[in-house]
């Protein structure tokens, strides 16, 4: 016999692919990439509320401006959610980036700070979605700590029995302290197609 | 009146007595359900439309995020792909507001209220039916009353 905690404990599996595009002012002008990602998700609901979800994406950057070296980038992250009331929740986690040429390998490790909202409309059909996250630590390998990192984005979920397939936009944006009369900018945008798929009884994390 | 069956004399008595009923006391039924107890049977227009109002929400924040709220130095960050969500969104919100008031019922909301009416007639019988047990046991209780007498 199911118990109630047992019911509640679910797997959700999700594939993604993203059309990414990263741009970059290391000082001395502004480089652009951008290319395909894809990757995968899961998320455990460990109860009603509390949710933990693992992410990994890999995906390869064509320089789109002169002088620019193609890159590839992987990405794996982890956070753990949890529900407050049936349209908001709150998110934290840590990931790790890697962006490779042939020439260096750049790595990013970040601690986010999230929160969600989601907005059922159509019955519950749909679902409009807005998120956020400040990112307090942001290391990057022959870089200081950006004075200013967060990520937003918008999007809308479709519901499909027991699955569901979304599509959100996203920005993360990087600002680097400026050192000798130069400024280092970053920021990447996304726009993701996900599809996911319910593996148990429960609510959506 | 009594009368003597000595003398052929009559005499009256007057006394009191209390008459009460110990009962327990008996239970209120549950009001009938008010509006705000009972979910909407059918998609108002204002429903409808704040779903449109929703979608539109999600298309006019794509577009102030890639527009607004990129680095101006950097520049707007994929564009084409905001409009592409805000065009899914727009579109969503169309159909959704065109599905919603061509199919108004409501019939998870219908089988609720069901639901919930059917439970509090299930409750109401329940008292009923502890009330009735309660009046049957009812007890009259006869008792002189207390302080009054006949009189001299």
């Amino acid at each position: 016999m199911t118990t109630p905690a047992a019911a509640q404990r679910r797997i959700e599996a999700a594939a993604f692919v993203a059309a990414i595009e990263l741009r970059v002012d290391p000082g001395s002008g502004v480089e652009r990439f951008s290319g395909p990602m894809i990757g995968g998700e899961a998320t455990l609901q460990v109860s009603g509320r509390w949710a933990l979800a693992v992410r990994v994406g890999d995906g390869s950057l064509t320089a789109r401006t002169p002088g620019g070296l193609n890159r590839d980038v992987g990405e794996l992250s982890a956070e753990g959610r949890v529900r407050a009331g049936t349209e908001l929740s709150f998110s934290a986690g840590a990931s790790r980036r890697v962006y490779s040429t042939e020439l260096a390998r750049q790595r990013w490790n970040t601690l986010q700070l999230g929160v969600e909202g989601r907005l059922p409309f159509l019955g519950g059909a749909m679902q409009a979605v807005a998120r956020g996250a400040l990112l307090p630590v942001v290391a990057v390998n022959g870089l200081d700590h950006p004075k200013t990192a967060y990520t937003i984005g918008t999007g809308i979920e479709y519901q499909l029995g027991q699955g569901a397939i979304g599509i959100v936009y996203s920005l993360e944006r990087y600002n680097f302290p400026a050192k000798a009369m130069t400024q280092r900018l970053e920021q990447v945008s996304a726009l993701t197609v996900r599809g996911a798929l319910r593996l148990g009884r429960g609510r959506t994390p | 009146m009594g009368q003597s069956r000595l003398r052929s004399t009559r005499d009256t008595a007057r006394t009191y007595f209390d008459l009460a009923y110990d009962r327990e006391p008996l239970e209120d039924t549950l009001p009938a359900l008010g509006p705000g107890q009972l979910l909407s049977e059918q998609v108002t227009d204002a429903a409808a439309r704040a779903d449109l109002l929703k979608a539109l929400g999600v298309a006019a924040a794509a577009v102030v995020i890639s527009d607004h709220l990129t680095s101006r130095d950097l520049g707007r960050g994929m564009p084409s792909a905001s409009r592409a969500l805000a065009g899914v969104a727009v579109v969503t919100g169309g159909i959704s507001l065109v599905y919603r008031r061509r199919h108004r019922d409501l019939p998870e909301n219908v089988a609720e209220n069901a639901r919930r009416r059917a439970e509090r007639l299930a409750r109401n019988d329940a008292i009923l039916r502890r009330n009735q047990e309660r009046i049957a046991r009812t007890v009259l209780v006869i008792a002189p009353a207390a302080g009054i007498g006949s009189p001299p």
